[in-house]
């Protein structure tokens, strides 16, 4: 299936995956996806339990190796250094150094990327997640909730063309959920483009596109407004693979 | 449930996995490895005792080795009562499998019975443990002094095993009398202070009580192959006695420590059956509780959040500098004092191999290897986390070399301890202590490096395919068991072998204490690490060009095939 997006002119493309798969031995995770994401897209990205939306958001993300086809950030082979500094991940297992706490976390990444005034934007999301209180704590000896907001300030921190999410609200209180969505918002509207891999189909109404995997394969790619949603998240079904 | 029902349970449970396991053993084939393992041990340590001719040097008589050996080797002993000690408050020393938590532990029936079997197989194992290289040692020694080589062995696997049997003991005792951490830490301190004293006092043929160490009678257990004294049967009755208690005692070891040590213990199983050191040494931290600070030393910044502007810009390389410092000032207390005591330990073993026997230089490389090990954490944290590694926009070569510049000061700071020490031990090698210690400690970390440099896995966009073409992720079903294992057992020995290096300057050191040898040592260690560094910001790129290499040899025969 193409979508409208799907169709965007190379120039307007921050992301495009041509036959990206993965399979393990004999067992398909994903079957071969193309699609292509444009400059400012928000895209949720649904399915059920085990339908490879980790898988696909992980390649992309450059940390699982497709087992064919390929994939560009910003027109950059994934994980080359360009890609790096074009897409953020926000990942739902956060990943962090047991030796920094969170400031110098953010201070670390900021830096690394080139942030200017990192100072301030750390303690706008500090703010923003509720957690500034806690900006010198180790965030490896936080709960999970904790954990989840400190990741997403080190999401947000560093300047990013596309930003890929994996189910970003587990874990999350009433407050932290607001303030994630508010962020995604804000780097929206300044012109990012967002695929949010999520259970939360609230998430679909703020999305101008929704993609749905099952079994590893694209079972609908087109806009929001037209996705049925909750059959879309149904139940694995062999018959799909 | 009965007492008679329930160890009749246990004991059917017990046999029942017992069958399982050992189900499918070849015996023959075990006994025949046994034999052969047994075989070419013997042979080995008669040759090597031959061709290093002794360990204490010729200037030691007997007369000397009975007066001042017991109070000397009683550190050993006291070290492990503390280690013990301290183990145990950290919730060691036995471990059992999670499954047998829940369904053991948790069950209405005895916890001694329970943990019995695993607290005697402790001590048992442990006592084997040390007898073996105290008999060893105790055969090296037999060659420089009077008495047969089966007795001073058989002394030395008797003084071997009451050290590991007090360590295990003493572990458990604290362990289950819920000894509190800084308690084990005073006591252990003060068990030490205490027989170094006395064999100082002793060294030097001091008058005072202090000669008398709590450790005396054990140490003269080692000296049994020329002479036995029945007062140092008490040292074995007080062994016999503490590990009574823990057998005793060991139902009350803590739930909690049990879950924990259990799900660590099987990755430490995996991890030394695939020879990953680097691993093992990470487990056993864990395995100690051993935690990062919270507050780094020196404390947390002073300015509130919320005032914190205007950072003075820094460059990306002093901004990864800097990152490595904070890690180091969060490393722990115990850390510091391994790091330390390491480092006397490397300062012991250079002094004692350039004025005795080259069999120090093995101590040497051990304790430089381990230097090595605990001083890379900036390094291995980022290692150890490709996920946020990979999210960066840099050059993972350079971020990791950069990496080396905060363990680098931490050991050269570790180096004027090992000189200092070297100095106290022989003043005469002082100047050619100072000269050699930061080269020889940085030569023997570059193993550490480059076995975490090794275990980076490598980003796909420096390698979406193998060598051979075929996708990364079929690499390890391509690879046979039987290479598999040697390239285990390579992968370990590589980084052994480079930590070898940093004996180097030690050997120069013995065979020629002079300025212009010292100078040579330490232009060829800044070659060799020049080299090392070159290699891990270089890596990536000549891996690309290696793969490309290949591809093209894979196109040009598909060309010339079609």
């Amino acid at each position: 299936m193409t979508s409208a997006s799907n169709a965007a002119t190379s120039s307007d493309r921050v992301l495009s995956a041509v036959g990206l798969t993965k399979h393990y031995g004999g067992a398909v995770a994903l079957a071969p996806i193309d699609i292509n994401i444009a400059a400012g897209e928000r895209i949720t990205l649904i399915g059920h339990n085990g339908s490879g939306k980790t898988t696909f958001i992980r390649m992309l993300a450059g940390l699982l190796e497709p087992s064919d086809g390929s994939a560009l950030v910003g027109g950059h082979p994934l994980g080359s250094i360009e890609a790096r500094a074009a897409l953020s991940y926000l990942s739902d297992e956060p990943v962090f150094y047991d030796d920094l706490s969170v400031w110098e976390h953010l201070e670390y990444i900021a830096r690394l990327h080139g942030t200017e005034d990192w100072e301030q934007h750390s303690i706008d999301l500090l703010d923003a997640v509720g957690i500034v209180e806690r900006a010198d704590d180790l965030p490896a000896t936080f709960s999970r909730g904790l954990k989840q907001k400190a990741a997403i300030a080190m999401a947000f921190v560093r300047p990013f063309d596309v930003m890929v999410v994996d189910e970003p609200f587990v874990g999350l209180d009433r407050t932290g959920r607001a303030a994630l969505l508010e962020l995604f918002r804000s780097a929206h509207a300044d012109g990012a483009a967002l695929l949010i891999a999520t259970h939360e189909l609230s998430s679909v109404a703020d999305s101008e596109r929704v993609i749905a995997l099952s079994g590893g394969v694209v079972t609908f790619d087109g806009p929001a407004h037209e996705a049925d949603v909750n059959a879309l998240t149904e139940g694995f079904h062999p018959d799909n693979d | 449930m009965t007492e008679t029902n329930d160890r009749t349970a246990l004991r059917d449970l017990r046999r029942t996995r017992q069958r399982h396991r050992l189900g499918d053993t070849e015996w023959f084939d075990v006994a025949y490895r046994v034999y052969l393992f047994a075989l070419v041990g013997l042979i080995g340590v008669v040759l090597a005792s031959d061709a290093i001719g002794g360990l204490i040097g010729d200037d030691v008589t007997t007369a000397d080795l009975l007066t001042r050996g017991p109070s000397l080797l009683g550190i050993p002993v006291v070290a492990a009562i503390g280690l013990g000690l301290r183990s145990g408050a950290d919730g060691g020393p036995v471990s059992i499998e999670v499954a047998d938590v829940t369904h053991l532990l948790l069950a209405p029936i005895s916890r001694r019975r329970v943990l019995l079997r695993p607290v005697a197989q402790r001590i048992r194992s442990a006592m084997f443990a040390l007898a073996l290289p105290g008999a060893i040692v105790g055969q090296f020694v037999a060659r420089e002094v009077e008495g047969s080589r089966a007795s001073w062995a058989a002394a030395g696997a008797l003084f071997g095993a009451v050290v590991g049997a007090a360590f295990v003991s003493s572990a458990v005792l604290s362990h289950s009398l819920r000894l509190p951490r800084w308690g084990a830490t005073v006591l252990a301190a003060a068990l030490l202070g205490w027989q170094a004293a006395a064999a100082w006092a002793t060294w030097n043929e001091s008058d005072s009580a202090v000669r008398a160490g709590p450790a005396n009678l054990a140490g003269s257990l080692a000296f049994w192959g020329i002479r036995q004294r029945s007062i140092d049967l008490v040292a074995i009755a007080v062994v016999i006695a503490a590990v009574g208690a823990a057998l005793a005692l060991g139902g009350r070891l803590r739930i909690e420590p049990l879950v924990r040590r259990g799900r660590l213990v099987s990755q430490l199983r995996f991890a030394a059956t695939v020879q990953d050191l680097r691993t093992v040494v990470l487990l056993r931290r864990q395995l100690r509780a051993e935690t990062l600070r919270s507050t780094p030393w020196g404390g947390a910044p002073r300015v509130p959040v919320r005032a914190r502007f205007h950072t003075r810009t820094t460059s990306l390389h002093t901004m990864i500098w800097k990152r490595g410092f904070r890690s180091l000032r969060r490393l722990p207390a115990a850390r510091l004092g391994r790091i330390t005591a390491l480092a006397v330990a490397a300062g012991v073993s250079g002094s004692l191999a350039v004025s005795s026997s080259l069999l120090f230089l093995l101590g040497l490389l051990a304790a430089l290897f381990l230097l090595g090990m605990e001083t890379i954490e900036p390094l291995s944290q980022e290692i150890d986390r490709p996920d946020r590694t990979d999210g960066l926009p840099i050059d993972r070569g350079l971020l990791y070399a950069h990496h080396l510049v905060a363990p680098a000061v931490l050991l050269a700071a570790a180096a004027v301890i090992a000189a200092a020490t070297a100095s106290a031990i022989r003043p005469s090698d002082a100047a050619a202590a100072w000269a050699i210690a930061i080269p020889t400690l940085w030569a023997g970390a570059l193993g550490p490096v480059i076995a975490a440099v090794l275990d980076s896995s490598t980003p796909i966009a420096v390698a979406d395919t193998t060598l051979l073409g075929a996708p990364r992720d079929t690499d390890v079903s391509l690879v046979p068991p039987e290479f598999a294992g040697f390239s285990n057992a390579l992968s370990t020995f590589i980084p052994v072998a480079i930590s070898a290096i940093g004996v180097v300057p030690v050997l120069a050191m013995r065979s020629d204490p002079s300025a212009a040898t010292a100078g040579r040592i330490v232009v060829g260690v800044a070659l060799v690490g020049a080299a090392a560094v070159m290699w891990i910001l270089r890596r990536d790129r000549w891996g690309v060009k290696i793969r490309a290499f290949f591809e093209a040899g894979r196109e040009q025969k598909a060309a010339a095939t079609s």
